[in-house]
């Protein structure tokens, strides 16, 4: 099967703990990157697609941004929100315009300043939590942030197999030893049963160690046609397959009624595209903002059967020579949140081959997870430096 | 008296400050109704079925953080499934560290005018 799409070229801004430039400086700076990454100047650009986070009450990166980026005109200017989803889904939208002939050279661009003066990280995600879907019902009983959901679900998730107070220890080990070999990553020694199990309890059964590590910054992607992918000077990565998935269920409600969310659709929309099934994929970028998510989405999204996710983390799967090498820089626990952009960066880095020390050995199929809510939404690619998978 | 000119949702919330704890009941479908799925059904083909205020911890976590002036911490929630198989989220009251799923509790209305849960004897011996 061809490729969709490519992406010829990516890059990040500073990524800051501090609160420091403007959205639209930061954007500019991963503009800037992804565009020399690509080998292109600002008049081949044909297409902006902006990515909004879903946790700033107003972004001011607004469609007013191609011309701060001064771009000339262009044949597709649009925004993307899709909630965790969002930075997938601007590559699937690119794609997808540029299937059509709409554009031609899409830069896709997500930025996110969650951290900002006189507030921490954690109050810009402490809005009552979504659960009853019946008014400020949360607020009675101060069931605050997605952190809440998250917790719920994690607690059903141990319970339904019969999991102890080590239940993500693995998984949030595996990340550090990955982050290590990661200049990116703001996390980056190594941690202990020990250290996890002194890790500060925030929602129990979730502790600090088990929450993804916001910054500041931006990430930009240039996505192409098949045609224009040559002309470049490092290799590019092609897009095999887009999947989305979004029901209902949330990982709290499917776990407690013993049903799925949308990723196994999200999952299996892609594969199918791409002619591939779970088992093919060399190395696979989940969308982790809590442990949780991330190892019982190996469940969910289909490679690992439901209730082996423990089992298979335990055993060193996911991590350093083992079977499905995942989260290879860290993931949002150990490297750096920039929402959907983490796990894309890394799965870029590695269909191109230049993860450094922590390139994977096979890396002909990667797959990447982006996902929103409380795992009611889902986007996945295909990715590959493969034009054509045989 | 139920009355049909509110929401599925506002009906339920009359019914707890009045200190009764009620499932919806699809007399049509012959189905209760989840309390999340409120807002998609009709007041009018609902039956509002006093329930008999037992049920199980499903989920249960602690929160150690403070989030609001209102809730000094550690405080739990959890979500617990009536007997007629609506999910509620809520407290229970009496326990230390996290309500462990499984246990049997049973509602009731605090002074506060909130619904939480207690564990039922059973589970305390």
């Amino acid at each position: 099967m061809g490729a969709l799409s490519a992406i010829t070229g990516w890059g990040l801004s500073d990524l800051s703990r501090r609160p420091g430039p403007k959205i639209t400086d930061l954007a500019k700076d991963a503009c800037s990157a992804a565009l020399s990454d690509a080998g292109v100047e600002h008049a081949d650009i044909d297409g902006l697609i902006l990515g909004q986070s879903d946790i700033l009450e107003k972004s001011e990166l607004t469609i007013a941004f191609q011309h701060s980026l001064g771009l000339g005109s262009l044949n597709l200017l649009t925004i993307t929100e899709g909630k965790g989803t969002t930075v997938l889904q601007m590559i699937q939208h690119a794609t997808l315009a540029v299937q059509a002939s709409m554009a031609k050279t899409v830069l896709c661009v997500f930025a996110d300043t969650p951290i900002m003066d006189k507030r921490k990280a954690g109050q810009n995600f402490a809005r009552p939590s979504k659960i009853m879907n019946i008014p400020d019902w949360e607020i009675g009983y101060g069931c605050y942030g997605a952190i809440g959901s998250y917790a719920l679900a994690a607690s059903a998730y141990k319970a339904r197999d019969g999991l102890g107070n080590d239940a993500f220890a693995g998984y949030v080990e595996t990340c550090r030893q990955w982050a290590a070999m990661n200049s990116d990553a703001f996390l980056r020694d190594p941690i202990n049963i020990e250290d996890y199990l002194s890790s500060m309890q925030i929602v129990e059964p979730l502790r600090l160690l088990d929450c993804a590590y916001p910054v500041n910054g931006a990430a930009a992607f240039i996505v192409t046609r098949i045609e224009q992918s040559e002309a470049i000077n490092h290799s590019p990565v092609y897009v095999h397959g887009l999947g989305q998935g979004h029901n209902r269920r949330s990982a709290l409600t499917a776990l407690i009624n013993n049903e799925s969310t949308g990723a196994g659709a999200a999952s299996h929309n892609a594969l199918s595209q791409a002619r591939l099934s779970a088992s093919d994929i060399d190395c696979l970028q989940i969308y982790d903002a809590f442990s949780f998510s991330g190892q019982f989405g190996l469940e969910e999204f289909g490679f690992v059967p439901r209730g082996a996710a423990y089992e298979f983390v335990s055993a060193g799967e996911i991590g350093p020579g083992g079977k499905l090498p995942t989260n290879t820089g860290g993931g949002q626990l150990s490297s750096y949140y920039l929402q959907g952009a983490t796990p894309l960066v890394e799965g870029l880095q590695q269909a191109a081959g230049r993860a450094g020390t922590r390139q994977v050995q096979k890396n002909d199929t990667v797959f990447v997870t982006n996902s929103g809510g409380c795992l009611e939404f889902h986007a996945t690619l295909v990715l590959s430096p493969h034009r054509t998978l045989s | 008296m139920t009355r049909l000119d509110v929401s599925p949702t506002a009906a339920f919330l009359d019914f707890i400050e009045r200190g009764e704890l009620r499932v919806a009941y699809d007399s049509a479908r012959k189905r209760t109704i989840n309390y999340n799925e409120l807002d998609g059904a009709n007041q009018k083909e609902l039956e509002w079925v006093a329930a008999r205020g037992t049920g199980t911890v499903v989920a249960g976590a602690v929160y150690h953080r403070r989030y609001s002036d209102r809730f000094d911490p550690p405080y739990n929630i959890a979500m617990v499934r009536l007997d007629e198989g609506p999910v509620l989220l809520t407290s229970v009251l009496g326990v230390v560290g996290a309500p462990p799923v499984g246990m049997s509790v049973r509602a009731c209305i605090g002074e506060d005018g909130r619904l939480v849960f207690v564990p039922t004897k059973e589970t305390e011996n």
